[in-house]
Parts: C-alpha cells; structure tokens; sequence
C-alpha cells in the first residue's frame, strides 16, 4: 500500500528476518528480565517472611529449608538467563552480517533490525546474568536472617 | 484516530511547502482562531509548549519556595519560619519540583518533538493528548489551592505514615496531596498510553524500531515504565485517603502496616527517579551528537541502557528502606541491584565521552549544558552508588548527603538537560535563536551556582547535619557551610533568571533560525521553524537513522526518501506503521479540535473538589456530567470512520 517506489529505495530494514524466528528472538529479549523479577519478588518474599520481624526467625526449622529454596530460584532464574544468551548468540551469528557495513569504522550504524535485537538479547541476557548471579553470591556470604 | 481500510490507490506527492497541497493541509489541521479555538487544540506542538510553560511556572514557584526556606537555614537559630511553615514549604517545593515540574517538562518536549522526529503528523490520540494536559493543570491547581488556604502537604513529598494519618495530621494538608496526585496518575498514565501507542504505531515507513531516534527510546521507556509504575502509588493515595477519611485500616496498626506505605510509594518512586531522567538523558544523547558533528558512539547500547536503567530501577525501591528494619539478607538483594544499575549508566556516559573525544564539538551554550550534564551526573552516580551499600546508607540515610546527590539527580539529570534542549530546539519551536553572549552568562551561573549550592551539602551530611530540620544550634561547625549553601543556591537561581530573560528578549529579537540551524540530522529538522500544523507535507521513508546525513556518512546503500511521498490530504489522516519494522499498515482518520478534553478535565477535578470537602452532591453531578462529556467524545462519527455514514 506504500509508496512503493520510496520503499525499495529504501531497502526492508530486516532483511535476514526469515534466519531468525521471531517470537524466539522476543522470548529472549523479555525472559531473563522476567526471570529476574520473579526471583526477586520470591526471594526478598521468603527471605523476609522467615526472619520477620527483622534478625528473629519466625520459625526455627525454615532458615535451612529457605536456604536451598532460594538457591533453586536463583538457579531456574540463571537458567533462564542462560538459554537467552545461547539463543541469542545463534541468532546474532545468523544475522551478522544482515546490512552492509559501514565505511568508516567510528560508525556505529546498528542496521539491521534483526542483529540488533539479537544483540539486545544477547546483552540483557548477560546483564541479568550476573544481576541473579550477584544476587545468589549473597546467600552464601549473609546468613538467612543476618 | 481511527483506522481505515487502505482503500484508495496511493498518490505520491513532492514535497513543497508553499504548494496548494500545503495550503491544503493548513486548512485542515490548523487551529481555529480565538479563545474556543485555542481552548479546542489537540494539535501536539501547541499542547507541548503548554506543558512546557507550564512546567517551567511551577520550576519557578518550587524554587522560589526552596529561596525562602533556605533563608532560614542560612544561619543557626533562624526564626524567619515557624517548624510548620518549614515543613510545608520544604514539601510544597518537592512536590512541585518532582511531580509538578520534572516530569511534566519532559513530557512537554515529548509532546512538542515525538511526532516530529518519527514522521508523523500528531500523537495517535491527540484529545487524549489534550485532556492530559489539562488534568496536570488543573492537579497542580488542586495542590496550591491547598497552599493558598493554609492546609498544603507538610510531610515532605514521600508522605511518610504514621505522620500522614489521621490522627497526626488532622487537616486537610496530607488530602490535598493525596487527591491532587490521584488526579495527576491519571494524567500521567493517560498519557504514557498515548506515547507508547505513537512511538510503535505511528513512525515514518522505514524507521524499523533499530532506526528509532534514541530521544524516543527515552520517552517510550519511560512510558511503558510509568505503565508499571503508577498504579502503584495512585493506590498508596488512594488507600491512604481511605484511612484518614472513613477509617480504614490499610496503614493503622494492629490490621495495618505502616511500612506498607514505603513500599507501595517507592516501588513507584524510584522508577519514578528513572522517569524524570532518562527522556532528559535521552535528550543529551539525541542532540550532543549533533553538536559534536558525528553520531552518537554506540547507539545499541545506549539505546539498550536506556532500557535497561528503566528495567532494573524496577528492582531498587528498597535501598529508600535500607534503615527501616528489615532483614539483612532481603536488602542485599536490592543493594546488589542498586550497585548493578551502574553498568547501564556507564555506558551511556562512555558514549557522551567517546563522541566527544572523536567528534568536532561545537561549543555552543546548549553543548556547554550537556558537558556541565556529564560533569554532574558522575558525582550524582558516584554518591548515588555509595547509599546504594547497605552499611554506608546507615550512616548516610536522613543526612544532607541524601539531599546533595537527590539534587545532583534531579537538577544534574533533568534541569541541565532541559536547560540544553532549551537551547537547542527553541529555534525549532519558535523559528528564532536564543542569544548565546546571555546564554553563556546563563550557564556558567546556574553551572557554578549549582556546585556551589549543593556539593557542600555532602559535606554537612557527612557532618552529621541531618535533614528535614527546621533550624540547628550554633557551634557544630555547620554554619559557615550552609551560608556557602544558600549563596550557591540564589546564584543559581539569578542563572535561571538570565535563562527567562533571554527567552524574552529573544522571541522578540532573535535571530531567524530557518529550518535545520544546527545542520542536524533527524526528520524534525526537515520542516519549517515553526512547523506548519501538519508537520510533514508528505510522509517521509527511511533508509537510516540519521536521513540528513545520509550523503555524507555512506551509511548504507540505501536512500531515505524525503523529498516525496504520502500527502494524505482526504481529511486529518496520518499513517500507522508495523511495530517492529515501521512497514505502512492503515490510514488514520485523526479527530478534529474539541473542547470535551478541557470539559471532562475540569468534570473530574470538580469531582475531585467535592471529594476533598466531602460534597456527595458535587461529586455526582460532577459524575454524571464527566459520562455524558465521555460520551460526547467517544460518540461514533462518520467523519473518523467510526460507523458507516
């Protein structure tokens, strides 16, 4: 329906978005910060509700059992994170080259619609990586109810 | 808007305007003459000046509230204000500054420039555009109304219970604060509704979301935050105002939580800092490039922390609660993300560098704004990482330290940004130059003013000077600090007023700017200075980020097509586009101007009066008019293709 002649002048932006599925590509982009929300919300909810109301556990067995429950919520949610970088690697190796180059190397053009998704994903995936990561290194310093 | 079935063959148009096809065009989208006309706009450029304005009034009020109250902390024992005149100008001038002013300004920007830098021709809903404006007016109305008649807000912006309950605040100052924010959440989130829908929907064939100017991901960042954001405390209002009005228990012991408040307010307020930030840091990104006569260095990933920042600054708000009580391991989570937050920001403050460091920077007053910026916002981020560890927020929380890096944020982050843009996109807004003999006097008072006023204040919170405090004894060596204070605070002020002073004398006798003074590179610069009411005598097509660059960078072996394309004269229509790769999908049949957008606002700030005073008669007739006002609006028209004719 376009002005036709304007469009092919202008070349599809995502040329190499046949390479890559796309609600793959989203499932990448949104799931780590997703998986990094809901450990959180479970992790600060546990970890308060076990030593409410501050430094006294409310119940005397829950620290160990707590302990081994946010370490499983940390590892699901870095799973998560994980697999989103795998994906998104793949998809960025498939899409590398999905524009032209730019002459001049100080240049950062970006084009490409698909790479640069795949190169979002790959970086929030890795962010939230060690977001979760830094996370977890605090149950093995602070004890549960410190 | 309303979208149509693509159902006449496409004609392509040159672009002229002085042709009969702009004149066309004017027709149809300009402002009726007179008071009703001017009442009616919907037009985004008219709307965002009023924000604009608008904001930089309350910006002028909330600093002239900071003047007075500074006066009385100039020197031990002051007696120039009573504890509870302090308290509520110390509250007022927050509140106005950080609801009232900083993000309204922003929007303002938002609204005047969002249509012009995507390629279209209006917001994708421009009544709503309207009816958000005037219900920011009139919330900010609502809260000085409550100053005007003795009862504003006296318990600091963050409203804190139990202070702000009933019981310890028996008026109707903490009322006035609750409802006016109330009425401000649905400004704001109305229009975040609006951005989001014209960022995805409504950019220029070609502008693939890669393609996007990083000024939009700003705004659609922080829109779609606000999204999330402000339910959470138009709730906390809304609760609050329950229990002090019919005795609920949402906050009141032994049913009730009193930390409740905290979280629901800062799981909004710190998103929130993120808000009135990163379209202004966006800003920066958008036009230093320009500036420094090259694009912006790493446009993936500053685009991508802007996101990540707005992301991540949903998983901090506990770093307000660090000294509330709450178990060890639990704030170790937020304090690890409160330090991670850095990551993002130091990407985009290495970009600013590198396109320093490898552009040809044009040292105007807009860049001296944006440089001061990078200045400010390394010692904002800098102390803002120390509260952000646990320990060091125990000794720093409720101290002037708090206050300097709040202030570093929220004036480095926001004002000096705005300050640029000022500079920068007045001739676009007004087709004239602002002076730059003034506008380096304006800088250089507002830049040492500014450091003057409140580094020292880091000082005096390391020496213990606690915050929120009315006056202090002599001969605890804070005195000579918080005169120094209050000398940096009206030299900054005296900057700003140059600031005003030369937007004056410029609208009068200013240079002609012409359409593209800066030689930028983005489509707002392709329009006449002012833009005609249409905007865009036909819709432009993109190959790349910075079209008007395209010749001299090689970017890409395509070519944006500018020079001809869709008139779209059958009407006040306007393209939609694909989300992700900006592909033509429908025409838009755009509404006329109207006045039910001012009409249902001040139905719903009349609801909201009656409210306040308990008028159940007010407050339902105020209802039933609101609904037959909505009606009106949203009844069905041929004209916009609603239903058949």
């Amino acid at each position: 329906m376009a002005d036709e002649a304007s469009l092919r002048r202008a070349g599809h932006p995502a040329p190499h978005r046949n390479r890559v599925s796309i609600g793959w590509l989203l499932a990448a982009l949104f799931a780590p910060p997703i998986g990094w929300s809901l450990h959180l919300i479970a992790n600060y909810a546990l970890a308060s509700h076990s030593c409410y109301p501050g430094s006294v556990p409310k119940s005397p067995t829950s620290p160990a059992g707590l302990w081994a429950l946010l370490i499983a919520i940390d590892v699901v949610s870095l799973a998560i994170s994980l697999a989103a970088i795998v994906f998104a690697y793949r998809a960025w190796q498939a899409s590398i080259r999905e524009m032209a180059q730019h002459e001049s190397p100080m240049v950062e053009t970006g084009e490409g619609r698909t790479r640069f998704l795949a190169v979002w994903a790959l970086l929030i995936g890795s962010l939230f990586f060690l977001t979760v990561a830094s996370d977890s290194a605090a149950l093995w310093i602070l004890k549960t109810c410190s | 808007m309303t979208a149509t079935e693509y159902d006449r063959a496409p004609r392509v148009a040159v672009r002229d305007y002085a042709s009969p096809l702009a004149e066309k065009l004017n027709a149809l989208w300009e402002t009726k003459p007179g008071v009703i006309g001017w009442l009616s706009s919907v037009d985004h450029k008219e709307i965002g000046l009023r924000y604009i304005v608008t904001s930089f009034i309350f910006l002028i009020v909330g600093g002239i509230e900071a003047l007075i109250f500074r006066l009385q902390i100039t020197q031990p024992n002051e007696t120039l204000l009573t504890p509870e005149q302090y308290n509520e100008l110390f509250t007022m001038h927050g509140a106005t500054m950080i609801l009232w002013y900083a993000f309204p300004i922003l929007t303002g920007f938002s609204v005047f420039l969002q249509p012009l830098v995507i390629g279209t021709r209006d917001m994708a809903m421009p009544r709503l555009n309207a009816f958000t404006y005037w219900l920011f007016l009139f919330s900010g109305i609502y809260l000085y109304v409550g100053f005007a008649i003795g009862e504003a807000p006296n318990d600091g912006w963050f409203n804190y219970v139990p202070y702000a309950s009933r019981p310890f605040n028996p008026g109707l100052n903490i009322d006035f604060y609750a409802l006016s924010n109330i009425l401000l959440g649905i400004s704001t989130t109305l229009g975040s509704l609006n951005f989001v829908v014209t960022l995805l929907h409504m950019r220029a064939p070609g502008m693939s979301i890669n393609r996007l100017p990083i000024l939009s991901w700003g705004t659609l960042t922080i829109s779609v935050g606000n999204l999330f954001a402000m339910p959470s405390v138009t709730l906390a209002f809304f609760l609050l105002w329950m229990d002090r009005q019919f005795a609920t228990h949402f906050y009141r012991p032994p049913t009730g939580q009193p930390l409740l408040w905290q979280h629901l307010f800062w799981m909004w307020g710190h998103p929130w800092v993120y808000v009135i930030v990163l379209p202004a840091i966006s800003m920066v990104s958008e036009a230093l490039p320009i500036l420094c006569r090259r694009p912006l260095v790493g446009y993936t990933a500053v685009a991508l922390a802007t996101v990540l920042t707005m992301v991540l600054g949903f998983g901090v708000w506990l770093h307000h609660m660090f000294a509330t009580g709450l178990p060890g391991l639990a704030l170790s989570f937020f304090s690890a993300v409160s330090i991670l937050i850095v990551i993002p920001s130091a990407v985009s403050a290495f970009a600013w560098l590198g396109t320093i460091w490898t552009g040809r920077p044009v040292f105007n007053t807009a860049f001296l704004f944006f440089a001061g910026f990078i200045v400010v916002f390394v010692i904002g981020g800098v102390s803002g990482f120390m509260t952000g560890s646990v320990p060091v927020d125990w000794q720093l929380t409720d101290t002037y330290f708090v206050v300097a890096h709040i202030h570093y944020v929220l004036i480095g982050w926001n004002l000096f940004p705005v300050m640029g843009a000022s500079y920068f996109w007045f001739p676009k807004m007004f087709g004239k130059l602002l002076d730059e003999r003034l506008g380096r006097w304006n800088f250089w008072f507002m830049f040492v003013g500014f450091n003057v006023g409140f580094f020292p204040m880091h000082i005096s919170g390391l020496l213990g000077m606690p915050r929120r405090i009315y006056t202090f004894p002599e001969g605890m060596g804070l005195d000579t600090i918080n005169l120094i204070t209050t000398i940096g605070s009206y030299v900054f002020a005296v900057g700003f007023l140059l600031f005003i002073i030369n937007v004056v004398l410029s609208l009068r006798h200013g240079q002609d700017a012409g359409p593209n003074p800066w030689d930028a590179a983005t489509l707002e610069w392709t329009t006449p200075s002012p833009p005609p009411p249409y905007n865009f005598v036909v819709l432009p097509t993109l190959a790349t980020r910075t079209p008007l660059w395209e010749t001299r960078l090689r970017e890409s072996p395509y070519h944006s097509d500018l020079g001809k394309g869709f008139p779209l004269d059958h009407g006040k229509e306007a393209l939609a586009t694909t989300t992700l790769d900006a592909q033509p999908e429908a025409i838009l049949r755009m509404p006329e101007d109207s006045l039910m957008p001012l009409l249902l606002a001040l139905a719903l700030t009349a609801l909201f009066a009656g409210l306040i005073v308990k008028l159940w008669w007010l407050v339902i007739a105020s209802l039933v008019v609101g609904l037959i006002f909505q009606l009106i609006w949203l009844w069905p028209r041929a004209k916009l293709a609603e239903r058949r004719p």
